[in-house]
């Protein structure tokens, strides 16, 4: 019991006077953002497996050399400055100075030779960074100085920077030996980045709190609390019930609702995850297509003339607007306009139903085929719903389709193992550019090429790209090759994503391609 | 009593292996979960070291030896997917199931047995035929329908409760749980609701027709006759002899809502071990989904076992084998 307190009854103008002073007494609150996240993490160490969403989180403690901005170009992080030497092998990066991890060491040069080293094995893990790292000769990593690095790839490879925007640097002097298991409780979470760990709950939660001497300034929040709420709905009614002040992967289904609602602000992106349709070129006979009565016939998915027919049946406007609900872009290739790689003179076929029906006749199936096309059920937003749509929009130029669709669990083994004919295939621009689709799509040697498409021709090109150091050719290069590739159409892009979140109307929100949610992407208005 | 307890247990052993053995040969069969964890550009040298590490290269057989060897040792071999100890995972989503599936039953027993009691002590009455009637809603609603009305209802129009999450577990006793707050409570409450709704209608519909069938035997109407005290009989000669099936419902309803409250946890983001069979099953995550089934089957067992035990305690007419047969 206080005593201090006197009982007054405020009256007239005392009352209004008390609450004011009421308000300024009381201490700025510590601003709190709750945001509910789709999907778990696998781990908390960041280097335990690439995967969106264990990176999402890592870079909230964790700073990589690069950063990517909403729109995937890149900007200074833990390095001010990079690029090549004169030898076109050898990569110079200048990294920041006066940066210091969250206990106070100050960070170097050896702390990113040790992070990359640690990337290509965790106790334990999965390590699938070694992927990102392949084109670095790791023996050759060398600190100049304790702010200079310098980086040596096996061969000519211009993307390097990109791919120095995806790995977290973790401390030496704490990360030496870690396990997976010490990121998780928090023990070895010690990076450089805008939030400190707080606290991990498999299954439940993550929370941070705000690193005030972050180099890149305060963060936007004193703590940020992650719930991972899987249901679609759940995660709606949390935000509606005021639960959460934000939450990630909006169902399509409900983003009509939430748009209209007053006290909700929704933000969308294009994202960076391209979907396609992947056809069986190579085989003699499909092993999924026969003719309409059944019978064995040769695979017409060889002729170009049928797989431009199918390109222009399928009514990418309908898939966007009535499958993914709008939040979708039609595209014919691996990007939408605004990303690197995209090319502007891929235009989007037309939806030409008569036109498509000649097609087929003058490459003597006038009457179609039996076909069953293949998707996931539960990997892609609204996955299955799009499979039947496609399988329709076939039927309109003589092709049955059967849609047969699997979780993901047992579908990549048989795709990777060409079990299909006609399958769904959704890729996400790792680098936040379009060769990072180009090179397991459509490259001759590549096993995510599940068509067997193979065109020396694109190989070269992208190949040639693949080894120009100059920017702009690079490009031009890589645009080329596009073009190339998809005029003999080897497989159906049909849209883009698009990453949307919600939050209460008080809150502004960057939407970012890569569809991580960060924290400081929600600012109080 | 003991020999049979021993013999039980054994029986286990033998049920947990067989199960172990069918998740091996289930996971080879649906797919590679190699190929669920490399990158999505992977290259085969990629998948094929995928494969090595997680021990996917050697036969089946010479999996499944390993893993019988490892345990001996008590180790159920490590995630996956997330690279921890597989068993530890289990246990340590546990305790949160355990919280939900406790306050479920509770209610479930709380409002189930009072009108169970009621609907079959006077079965002819307008009251009953109401519990009766909405009785029904329990067992004829989706389960995961239930819960998005509970969330919109309570935590969206009304905004009463919180639409999902556990409350933050605090220690007390040497217990750590999330029901010693308030807050813990505010949590619960909703998916507690939700799972109990059903086993109330199996509780109350059960007890109904076991009341009605008790009241009707000679020694009630003995004991009236008698004119033995109206709480004597109802509480004593007839609730208690309704025991043996209430038992047997909570024995069987507990384990599976223990291993299977999927729906619910799912849908009011509860983090308990339903959510992580599902990931273990769909990530192909074969050491997690071993350790939960065995532990499963476990906690199946030990109900059963104390079942069975209690039956001789409630109703000394039933005699375990094993005793008479020493």
């Amino acid at each position: 019991m206080t005593k201090t307190i006197p009982l007054v009854r405020p009256t007239g103008i005392v009352a209004p006077l008390l609450v004011a002073a009421l308000a300024l007494a009381t201490p700025v609150e510590a601003q709190t953002l709750t945001v509910a996240l789709a999907t778990a993490p696998t781990s908390i160490d960041p280097l335990f497996q690439q995967l969106g969403s264990n990176h999402e989180l890592a870079i909230h403690t964790f700073d990589t050399l690069l950063q990517m901005s909403p729109t995937m170009q890149l900007r200074p992080g833990l390095a001010e400055s990079w690029g090549p030497t004169s030898d076109p092998l050898v990569w110079e990066f200048k990294l920041r100075k006066g940066v210091k991890f969250h206990d106070g060491t100050p960070f170097t040069a050896q702390d990113v030779l040790f992070s990359l080293r640690r990337a290509m094995n965790v106790p334990g893990a999965p390590s699938t960074y070694s992927r990102a790292l392949a084109s670095v000769d790791v023996e050759k990593l060398r600190a100049v100085d304790d702010h200079t690095l310098h980086v040596v790839t096996k061969s000519v490879f211009p993307l390097l920077p990109r791919f120095a925007a995806s790995i977290p640097i973790v401390s030496r002097a704490i990360g030496a030996g870690a396990l997976p298991r010490e990121f998780n409780d928090g023990s070895k979470t010690i990076g450089t980045g805008p939030y400190k760990f707080e606290r991990y709950v498999p299954g439940d939660q993550i929370s941070y709190v705000a690193n005030p001497s972050y180099w890149g300034g305060k963060p936007h929040w004193d703590r940020v609390v992650y719930r991972i709420v899987t249901s679609g709905p759940t995660r709606v009614a949390a935000l509606l019930a005021g639960d959460v002040d934000a939450i990630a992967v909006v169902p399509t289904t409900d983003m009509a609702g939430l748009e209209r609602d007053p006290k909700v602000a929704v933000a969308c992106g294009p994202s960076t995850r391209v979907m396609y349709w992947t056809m069986d070129v190579a085989s003699e006979q499909a092993r999924h297509i026969t003719s309409k009565d059944g019978k064995p016939m040769p695979n017409p998915l060889r002729d170009l003339r049928v797989r431009r027919a199918i390109t222009m049946a399928i009514d990418r406007a309908a898939i966007v607007e009535k499958v993914m609900s709008g939040l979708a872009i039609a595209t014919n290739q691996f990007a939408s306009d605004g990303f690197d790689g995209y090319n502007p003179a891929i235009a989007l076929p037309e939806n030409d139903i008569t036109r498509a029906r000649r097609l087929m006749a003058e490459a003597d199936v006038p009457n179609g085929f039996k076909m069953t096309l293949h998707a996931t059920n539960d990997r892609y937003v609204n996955d299955a719903q799009q499979a039947q749509a496609v399988a329709q929009m076939l039927a309109r130029i003589g092709i049955d389709v059967t849609v047969e669709t699997m979780p993901v669990a047992s579908y990549f083994n048989r795709a990777r193992a060409k079990e299909f004919t006609f399958a769904m295939v959704g890729f996400s621009m790792g680098t936040g550019e379009t060769s990072s689709v180009l090179t397991p799509a459509l490259l001759s040697d590549s096993i995510n090429n599940y068509g067997s498409w193979k065109s020396a021709k694109f190989d070269s090109t992208f190949k040639q790209a693949m080894s120009t150091i100059n920017p702009a050719e690079h490009l031009r290069l890589i645009q080329e090759a596009t073009a190339l590739a998809m005029a003999d159409v080897p497989i159906v892009p049909t849209h883009m994503q698009v990453a949307c979140w919600a939050s209460r109307s008080a809150l502004k929100i960057t939407a970012f391609a890569d569809e991580y949610t960060r924290a400081d992407a929600f600012k109080r208005k | 009593m003991s020999v049979y307890i021993i013999r039980r247990l054994l029986q286990s052993a033998v049920v947990m292996l067989v199960m172990a053995l069918l998740v091996f040969v289930g996971v080879y069969l649906i797919g590679d979960p190699a190929q669920l964890l490399v990158a999505a550009d992977a290259d085969q040298a990629d998948i094929d070291r995928m494969r090595r590490i997680l021990g996917l290269d050697q036969p089946l057989w010479q999996q499944f030896l390993r893993f019988l060897m490892n345990l001996a040792r008590g180790d159920l071999g490590w995630s996956f997917a997330h690279g921890e100890p597989a068993l530890a995972m289990v246990f340590q989503r546990m305790p949160a199931t355990l919280e939900l599936v406790f306050v479920a039953m509770l209610m479930a027993l709380l409002v189930g047995i009072p009108l169970g009691l009621y609907a079959g002590l006077h079965p002819e009455r307008k009251l009953s035929r109401l519990i009766m009637g909405s009785s029904i809603v329990g067992v004829s609603v989706p389960n995961f329908w239930q819960g998005l009305v509970l969330i919109f209802v309570m935590a969206v129009s009304l905004q009463v409760l919180p639409a999902g999450g556990r409350g933050e577990p605090v220690t007390v006793l040497g217990i750590r749980s999330s029901l010693w707050t308030v807050d813990g409570w505010a949590h619960v409450f909703l998916p507690a609701l939700n799972l109990a709704l059903f086993q109330c209608t199996l509780v109350i519909r059960l007890l109904r027709t076991n009341v009605r069938e008790i009241a009707a035997l000679d020694y009630i109407r003995f004991a009236w006759a008698k004119g033995l005290p109206r709480s004597r009989i109802v509480y004593v000669h007839i609730l208690r002899n309704t025991l043996v099936v209430l038992v047997t419902v909570i024995g069987v309803q507990l384990g599976s809502l223990i291993a299977y409250s999927v729906v619910t946890e799912t849908i009011f983001a509860w983090p308990g071990m339903g959510k992580l069979i599902i990931d273990s099953i769909n990530r192909l995550d074969r050491p997690v989904t071993v350790a939960y089934l065995m532990v499963v089957v476990m906690i199946f067992i030990l109900i059963n076992l104390v079942v069975d035990i209690l039956y001789s305690v409630i109703d000394p007419r039933i005699r375990m084998r094993a005793s008479t047969a020493s």
